[in-house]
């Protein structure tokens, strides 16, 4: 199979994936229904994002998950205390770095 | 416009580290798949979707057929249909940079431009959206120059991002008295990774979200 081909496919099917409520409500406004599903489902999908970073852990094998929940739990105690972006995330990615690097 | 900028490079470090490392991991297995920087520049620009991005190496590698490829694409990007939904407003004021804002609408543009305050401006948001952009491209070439002479240990650094995820949830949970979304998203997302597995798990749980936040509403 010819790469651009692929490379060219793939391009519009993630772009109109990622178009398709502005296409179904370009004409049209959004029922109020779904105007607040807009307001909450961000938050659902934020967690379910930080679920999908670590849903490869294995909670019986290896270091269990224990790394990722450690440094999940710092980022979150950090962040309430200090509420500065930049820091949180730097030192949960250092002692995550340093968890998995030399401890687990 | 250099405000716009400074900004933007900011809120977008942690992107930057995340992208960076992700971009060089996609470089490095293309050029072991056999191809060069070109293809790499190519995919990064115009696909720009980390997951399928690492499928497609494996769709060259297998000669998978069109069709599937098709089909295996969208079922892999399909959680991002969900986002414009709370986006539409927003976007609608971009202008002619709309369908670039829409392209790029990535898991962690997504999460940056949800979870920051409201009062950031049109340029601002663009320049979110082109940097990160810049940094997916900027991995993908490090990765097929360089790739195999990094010596720097950074395995987990792709951690950067799911701490981003984390620091939004918490802005996000600290800015909403409504607490309901995130235990729904938890729940449904536990629940829906022990039924459907890694691979499968993130539509059905954005689904059961949808349906039980839409229920409640009704209520």
């Amino acid at each position: 199979m010819n790469f651009y081909i692929v490379v060219m496919c793939m391009a519009v099917i993630t772009f109109f994936t990622r178009s398709i409520p502005f296409i179904i409500f370009k004409n049209k406004s959004m029922p109020n229904y779904l105007k607040e599903l807009g307001d909450k489902l961000p938050l659902s999908i934020i967690v379910l994002l930080i679920i999908y970073c670590i849903k490869d852990i294995n909670f019986m094998y290896g270091n269990r998950g224990i790394p990722e929940l450690i440094s999940i739990i710092t980022v979150i105690t950090i962040h309430k205390w200090k509420h500065n972006i930049l820091l949180s995330i730097l030192i949960g990615t250092t002692l995550y770095m340093y968890l998995i690097q030399s401890v687990f | 416009m250099v405000k716009s900028i400074k900004t933007a490079i900011v809120l977008t470090f942690p992107i930057f580290l995340g992208y960076v490392f992700l971009g060089i991991a996609f470089g490095l297995l293309l050029n072991k798949a056999g191809y060069g920087l070109l293809e790499a520049i190519v995919s990064s620009t115009f696909i720009y979707a980390g997951s399928a991005q690492f499928a497609m190496i494996s769709f060259l590698k297998e000669n998978t057929q069109l069709f599937s490829i098709l089909i295996m694409t969208f079922l892999i990007n399909s959680r991002q249909m969900f986002y414009g939904i709370s986006l539409i407003n927003k976007y609608q004021e971009m202008g002619k940079l709309k369908p670039y804002m829409m392209f790029s609408l990535t898991d962690e543009t997504y999460a940056l431009i949800i979870g920051l305050n409201d009062t950031l401006d049109k340029k601002t948001l663009f320049c979110i959206s082109l940097l990160n952009h810049l940094y997916w491209i900027l991995g993908s070439i490090l990765g097929v120059v360089a790739g195999n002479f990094i010596k720097f240990n950074s395995t987990g650094i792709d951690f950067a991002m799911t701490a981003l995820f984390v620091v939004i949830m918490v802005e996000q949970a600290e800015n909403n008295d409504d607490k309901f979304p995130l235990y729904i998203g938890l729940i449904c997302g536990i629940l829906c990774l022990l039924i459907f597995k890694a691979n499968n798990f993130i539509l059905p749980s954005i689904l059961f979200s949808s349906i039980i936040l839409y229920w409640r509403n009704k209520k």
